[in-house]
């Protein structure tokens, strides 16, 4: 099926960050689990796993759209020297991810392309679950204070 | 945060070339091998970030989780009438 103009060009844009995202929750679990904070490895190793998944989706309906899916683009990797950095910095990610999900929605929508529209709205429902779980991390930190949220983080599940 | 994952520099390491003198673009590709063809590129590309990080002020960065304020102290209780 013959993709309307402009949706692919943004499907790539989503796809890049999914990329990008698949190697900084990797490199920041296993930087995790080298400090020993097990529990966090396994949260940011399930988060870049999703996000894998999720470029998966998009790397199919690219190719249903008769598009060609753009694997050779990756954004900048950004992992930070401790848990609050690499935090701080999955936030931004998430963020900028989730305003150009919802600007590929509206522009979807002004297209007329409701099954792109559909699948990146539960895309952006999957990643409006990231930010949450991100600010509740940070929020943890917050209340209890780091070297307690780290002592919770070296048991894995 | 790390600057550049390729040469592993940190931004502590640019601060602190910042510190010795390498403050322009030039000389920060020199130091950190921006341009070595182990590097990606995109840094030297993006060299201007580094500039902005080398000539900031010795230090880390604050984190920006703010500590939570101390609870009150107990007051001790009103002499009895």
């Amino acid at each position: 099926m013959e993709a309307k103009p402009g949706v692919v060009d943004r499907l790539n844009a989503i796809l890049t960050n999914e990329l990008t995202a698949i190697n900084q929750y990797f490199l920041q679990a296993e930087m995790c689990e080298h400090w020993g904070l097990h529990r966090l490895y396994g949260e940011l190793r399930r988060l870049s796993v999703e996000e894998m998944r999720e470029a998966e989706e998009l790397v199919e309906h690219i190719l249903y759209l008769e598009g060609v899916p753009n694997l050779q683009r990756l954004g900048t990797v950004r992992v930070g020297e401790n848990v609050v950095e690499h935090l701080e910095l999955d936030l931004d990610l998430e963020r900028t991810q989730d305003a150009a999900l919802a600007e590929a929605i509206a522009h979807c929508a002004e297209v007329g392309d409701f099954t792109t529209r559909r699948l990146l709205e539960k895309k952006i429902e999957e990643e409006k679950e990231h930010i949450s779980w991100v600010e509740t991390q940070l929020d943890a930190i917050r209340i209890v204070g780091l070297e307690n949220y780290l002592a919770q983080q070296l048991e894995g599940d | 945060m790390y600057a550049c994952l390729c040469r592993a520099v940190t931004e502590g390491d640019v601060r602190r070339a910042g510190r010795d003198g390498c403050v322009t673009a030039d000389a920060l590709v020199e130091r950190f091998g921006l341009d070595d063809a182990a590097c990606c590129g995109r840094c030297v590309r993006e060299v201007d970030r580094f500039v902005q990080i080398a000539r900031q002020p010795e230090g880390r960065r604050p984190l920006r989780v703010p500590v939570l304020p101390q609870p009150a102290l107990p007051q001790p209780l009103p002499a009895p009438v």
